[in-house]
Order: structure tokens, then C-alpha cells, then sequence
């Protein structure tokens, strides 16, 4: 019985991976299909590869602007996170100060807080400092109302990940440098920060990741569509659709979606199951 | 889905923040303290202002908003108490989002929990098994507005799914799986799909720390593959397991971009497949004409925390155990 059900168990986990390969190939392929082929030759590979859907997809659908977007925002976003976190995860890790082990947790709480939570009051928020910046200087962009949320919503996981890596990087060093009478500053810079890099990297993955697939703020906050994110891009091509039926370029948009993830999977991917397993495997 | 990156290992915040401290330092490293201790708030105060003002701060606000009737910036205030709590009581329609989400908490969770348990129980001895757990996670970290758009076509009525099954003589097990009542069984297999990947990492990067000669031991005593994940691995993942559970709590209940991706060609998806997030979204910014009840709306919020602070400190009872260090 137990043989049985090992040998079951193991065919479904073959099984189930072989699915994920065949759903992503199949989305690859179809996105080089004809809307024709797409129906009648599901399962075969495209007759002659279409790569005029690209073409609709980045500059018809405007999926291009909504790359640029992304990766402007999206980069934007996670550095200034990143910058943020390592000092003040670097303080909170030494508790020098009383005040550090009640942050730390306070910052922790941030990682239970739902954004449906909080999503309301920042949409306000955002609007009125919209309107403030468009009366005072005639001018705002509602990208940098996503860039400062991003932010914010991504620091507790940041500063929880990185604190947790600096606590295992070992005081000898600094204490040498003081020794040497180097200032905290010069410490912080040019020896704490070299030694983290590690953590710093995986960190910043791991905020672009999740900042490149988010949709919900996005469409809350951004509303013209040359300013759309990549997935609100998406969606808003999913929606013309109905009266297109150009699957062709659906599909090619999504692997304008996907694609850059998984190449950042397939080079980065142990640092990215690494940092996302560190908050549960002490 | 992925957004709930940000969630991993919030469980463990609590735990870890209190523990490791050192000792107290020798004389000379009191001169490295003092320097730190001068730029401490330089370092810490621009993420902590960020993320009171721009985060917690609103959320904070969100619990004030929801004792109010309010359609946003513009619009007096009214304060009206419990009022907006007790519509969500009396609201059909927020009690079949709500009963939804619990659905997606108690049977994908089951479900994707027994599936980590036995998937990570056998793949510790599979051959390829970096790369199949690198395959089995990859949906995770997708967007889940491309992996709709691809199911969307996968089980379309015409779709792929439909055709195999008429073309090997299955036609009557061809269904509408996107018609909007089979849309919500349809999510829930789906997000099974999507994040038991993840769990099952999580479980292996703790099983991965069970020292091998537990279970050579066990070996030698007879135990068959099942008892040895009984009696070696599950108690000593014990602790994962309950973060992981916490995980999923927080986690589970405020999916929005997988369920919202269904909706395709429409605005919003039709009522019995939404969610909380989504019947938040509806209430308040989503749509051509949005119904901007903000009150309402930061009532389902709070309602949310709610639910997720009363599970997780659940959670924590019934699992608490001794820990097994080893």
C-alpha cells in the first residue's frame, strides 16, 4: 500500500511539472500563431511563426509603454526601498537602542496588514496630493503616486528580511574598524554594506518580483493609459479582445509579461527560493 | 498572486525579533555602540516616516473612515457608527464574497496542505527534484493576470481543455468552465495550482534540516515511508508548518489579482465567484462608474484584519507546541 502510494504521489509531482512546462510552452507557441490557428491547430507548433504579434502587442496595445512603465516604476521603487532598508535594518539588528526590538516588530506587523486595509485611505491620499502638487506647480504624475506606495507597502518584508541578514553578519569587523577609528558612517558604508550584499540582492529580487506582477494599486491609481503599468496593460488588451479575437497578440503580451521574470528565475532562481524560505526556516 | 511575496516569513517576525541578541559587549566595542547609537534615527527614521505615512498611518485611517458614510475627497464626512457593519451583515452580496474567501482559506488550504505534505515527503528522495520543486514553484511568482489570461484561453468553451475531451470521446465531461457558476470552482483549482508550490518549498527547506541519520535510524527500525514522515519529519517540521499555516491565512484572504483576472472581458466577476478584495474593489474604485463608498468599503478592510488577527492568534493556540530542537 505504501509502495503504491509513494508511486502515485511521484507521478503526480512528474505530472504536475510537466504541466507547467507544457502551459508555458503552449502559451509561447500560441503567441506565434495566427487568431485562426490559435482554435483550429491548438496543439501544433505555429505554421509560420507570426511575429507581427509582437509587433501589435508592444506598440498597438501599447504593452511597450507598459514595459517602460513597469520597469521604470518598478526599478524606481525597489532601489529606493532597498536604500532605505538596509540602514534601518542594520540599526534595528545591533540594539544599541531600546526602541530597536519594538520597531523591528513594528515593521513585522506591516507583512499581517492586508493592502485592502489600508488601500482606501491612500487612494484619498494620493489624490490630495495630486491636486495640491497640480495647483502649486500645474504639474503631477500619478506614476509617482505608485513609486512612493510601492515603497512604503514594501519596506516591512525588506527591513524584516535584511535585519534577520545583518544579525548573522559577525560584529569582529566593525569592532576592528573602530578600533581603527573609523566613524559609524564609514563603517556602515564601506564595510557592513560589502558584507550584506548578499542579502541586499535577494531582497531586491524579491521586491521586484512581487512589485512587477502587483495590479491592484496600479489600477486604483493609474488611470490614463499611456501611464499603465505592464499587467494593466494586459488587462486592458484581454479586454479589447472581444472585439479583435486576436489570441495571437493576447498571448504575445502575456509573454511580454512573463518573460523577463523567468529569465530572472532561471538566473537568480536559488536566491529567490532562499529569501522567500527565510522568515519560516530560522 | 505574487504579491504576496512581501508576506513570506511575516509569521516568523515575532519570533526571530526577540531572539539572538548578544551578550553584553566588552569595553572597547562600547565606542562602536556610541557611534551607532549617534546615527540610529538618521538610519532608521526615513523608512519608519515612509512607512507610517504612507502604510500603517493609512491604515489606521481606514478604521476611522469605516465609521463613516464618505465617496472620497470632495464629500462631507457623515459619522454613522456601526451603520457600515451592520450593511455588511445584512448584504447578500458581501456574504457570499465573504463566504468565497473562507472557501479559498479552508479548501484550497486543505487541499494545497496535503498536497505540500505529500509532495515534499516524496520528492526528498526524487531524482531531479532542485529542478522539479524550481517547476512546481514557478507559477507562484508569475503575474496572475497572464496566468488568467492563459487559462482563460486553456478552458475557454473551445478551448483546448474542451476539445481534448471531445476529441477522445469525453464530450460530456466538457464543461462552461468559466460560465459564471463553475467560475469559482474553476479559481479554487486553480489557486491550488499556483501556490502549493510554495508551500511545498517552505516545507522542504525545513525538511532539508532534519539531519540524515533520523531517518537511517528509522530505517533500521522498519519504518515505511509513511511513518518516517510521521514520526521524523512532521514533528520536526512542526514549527514551519504553523508559520506556514499563518502564511496562508494572511495570504489566502487577500488574493485579488488571480480572481479579478477571470473577469476578462468584463468589469467585475459575476457575483458568486468574487471575493472580499474584489467585492471591495467593486464597492469603492473598480469599474466604469465607480460607487466610490469609501466607508463601506474601509468596513470590509478592517473586517479583513479582523478575521486574519482572530485566525492567526488560532493558529498560534492549536499549534502551539514544545519545540523539538534538534
Amino acid at each position: 500500500m505504501s509502495k503504491f502510494l509513494v508511486r502515485t504521489a511521484r507521478s503526480l509531482v512528474w505530472l504536475w511539472a510537466a504541466f507547467n512546462v507544457f502551459l508555458f510552452a503552449w502559451i509561447a507557441f500560441t503567441s506565434l500563431k495566427s487568431s485562426r490557428e490559435v482554435f483550429d491547430a491548438p496543439l501544433k507548433l505555429p505554421a509560420s511563426p507570426q511575429w507581427a504579434n509582437y509587433e501589435s502587442a508592444w506598440s498597438v496595445s501599447q504593452m511597450g509603454e507598459g514595459f517602460i512603465n513597469s520597469l521604470v516604476i518598478v526599478a524606481a521603487a525597489s532601489v529606493t526601498t532597498i536604500a532605505l532598508s538596509a540602514p534601518a535594518a542594520y540599526m534595528l539588528s545591533r540594539r544599541d537602542m531600546r526602541s530597536a526590538g519594538p520597531l523591528t516588530t513594528f515593521f513585522a506587523v506591516g507583512m499581517g496588514i492586508p493592502l485592502q486595509a489600508a488601500i482606501i485611505p491612500i487612494f484619498v491620499l494620493m489624490q490630495n496630493v495630486s491636486l495640491i502638487f497640480s495647483d502649486t506647480f500645474g504639474w503631477w504624475d500619478d506614476r509617482i503616486s505608485l513609486y512612493v506606495i510601492y515603497v512604503a507597502m514594501s519596506l516591512p518584508f525588506s527591513i524584516f528580511l535584511l535585519t534577520g541578514f545583518f544579525r548573522t553578519l559577525p560584529p569582529e569587523m566593525e569592532e576592528a574598524a573602530a578600533l581603527d577609528g573609523a566613524g559609524g558612517l564609514r563603517i556602515f558604508a564601506t564595510i557592513m554594506l560589502p558584507l550584506a550584499q548578499p542579502g541586499l540582492i535577494t531582497a531586491l529580487i524579491l521586491t521586484v518580483v512581487s512589485l512587477w506582477n502587483e495590479t491592484l494599486l496600479a489600477l486604483m491609481l493609474i488611470v490614463e493609459n499611456d501611464k499603465y503599468t505592464l499587467p494593466q496593460a494586459l488587462l486592458g488588451l484581454y479586454q479589447t479582445m472581444q472585439y479583435t479575437s486576436n489570441w495571437g497578440g493576447l498571448f504575445a503580451g502575456v509573454v511580454i509579461v512573463v518573460l523577463p521574470i523567468i529569465i530572472v528565475y532561471i538566473w537568480l532562481g536559488s536566491r529567490i527560493i532562499e529569501g522567500m524560505t527565510v522568515g519560516a526556516d530560522k | 498572486m505574487s504579491d504576496n511575496i512581501a508576506g513570506g516569513g511575516g509569521a516568523a517576525a515575532a519570533q526571530t525579533s526577540g531572539s539572538s541578541r548578544r551578550s553584553a559587549p566588552p569595553k572597547q566595542v562600547g565606542a562602536l555602540s556610541r557611534q551607532r547609537r549617534k546615527l540610529y534615527w538618521p538610519f532608521v527614521a526615513p523608512a519608519l516616516v515612509v512607512y507610517l505615512t504612507l502604510f500603517f498611518g493609512p491604515a489606521l485611517t481606514g478604521i476611522w473612515i469605516s465609521f463613516q458614510s464618505w465617496r472620497g475627497s470632495g464629500d462631507q464626512m457623515r459619522f454613522v457608527g456601526t451603520r457600515n457593519y451592520v450593511r455588511l451583515w445584512n448584504d447578500t452580496a458581501f456574504m457570499t464574497a465573504f463566504g468565497n474567501s473562507l472557501k479559498i482559506l479552508v479548501v484550497c488550504g486543505v487541499a494545497i496542505f496535503v498536497l505540500a505534505f505529500v509532495i515534499s515527503a516524496v520528492l526528498r528522495e526524487m531524482k531531479f527534484r532542485k529542478g522539479l520543486q524550481a517547476l512546481l514553484f514557478l507559477p507562484y511568482i508569475i503575474s496572475p493576470i497572464a496566468i488568467g489570461v492563459g487559462l482563460g484561453l486553456l478552458l475557454d468553451p473551445n478551448g483546448l481543455v474542451n476539445t481534448g475531451l471531445r476529441g477522445v470521446g469525453l464530450s460530456s465531461l466538457a464543461k462552461p468552465w468559466l460560465s459564471p457558476d463553475r467560475l469559482f470552482a474553476t479559481i479554487l483549482v486553480g489557486i491550488v495550482w499556483v501556490t502549493a508550490g510554495f508551500y511545498v518549498m517552505l516545507l522542504m527547506a525545513s525538511a532539508d534540516r532534519i539531519p540524515g541519520y533520523f531517518y537511517e535510524d528509522s530505517e533500521l527500525a522498519g519504518a515505511n515511508k509513511f511513518q518516517q514522515w510521521w514520526y521524523v519529519t512532521l514533528p520536526l517540521s512542526w514549527d514551519v508548518v504553523a508559520i506556514s499555516a499563518v502564511l496562508w491565512v494572511i495570504n489566502s484572504l487577500k488574493i485579488f489579482e488571480f480572481v479579478y483576472a477571470f473577469t476578462g472581458t468584463t468589469d467585475a466577476p459575476p457575483e458568486q465567484a468574487r471575493t472580499v478584495p474584489i467585492y471591495q474593489f467593486v464597492m469603492t474604485m473598480g469599474g466604469r462608474n465607480p460607487a466610490y463608498q469609501m466607508g463601506y468599503g474601509s468596513a470590509m478592510g478592517v473586517a479583513m484584519v479582523v478575521l486574519i488577527v482572530v485566525l492567526v492568534v488560532l493558529i498560534r493556540r492549536v499549534m502551539h507546541r514544545e519545540a523539538v530542537t534538534f
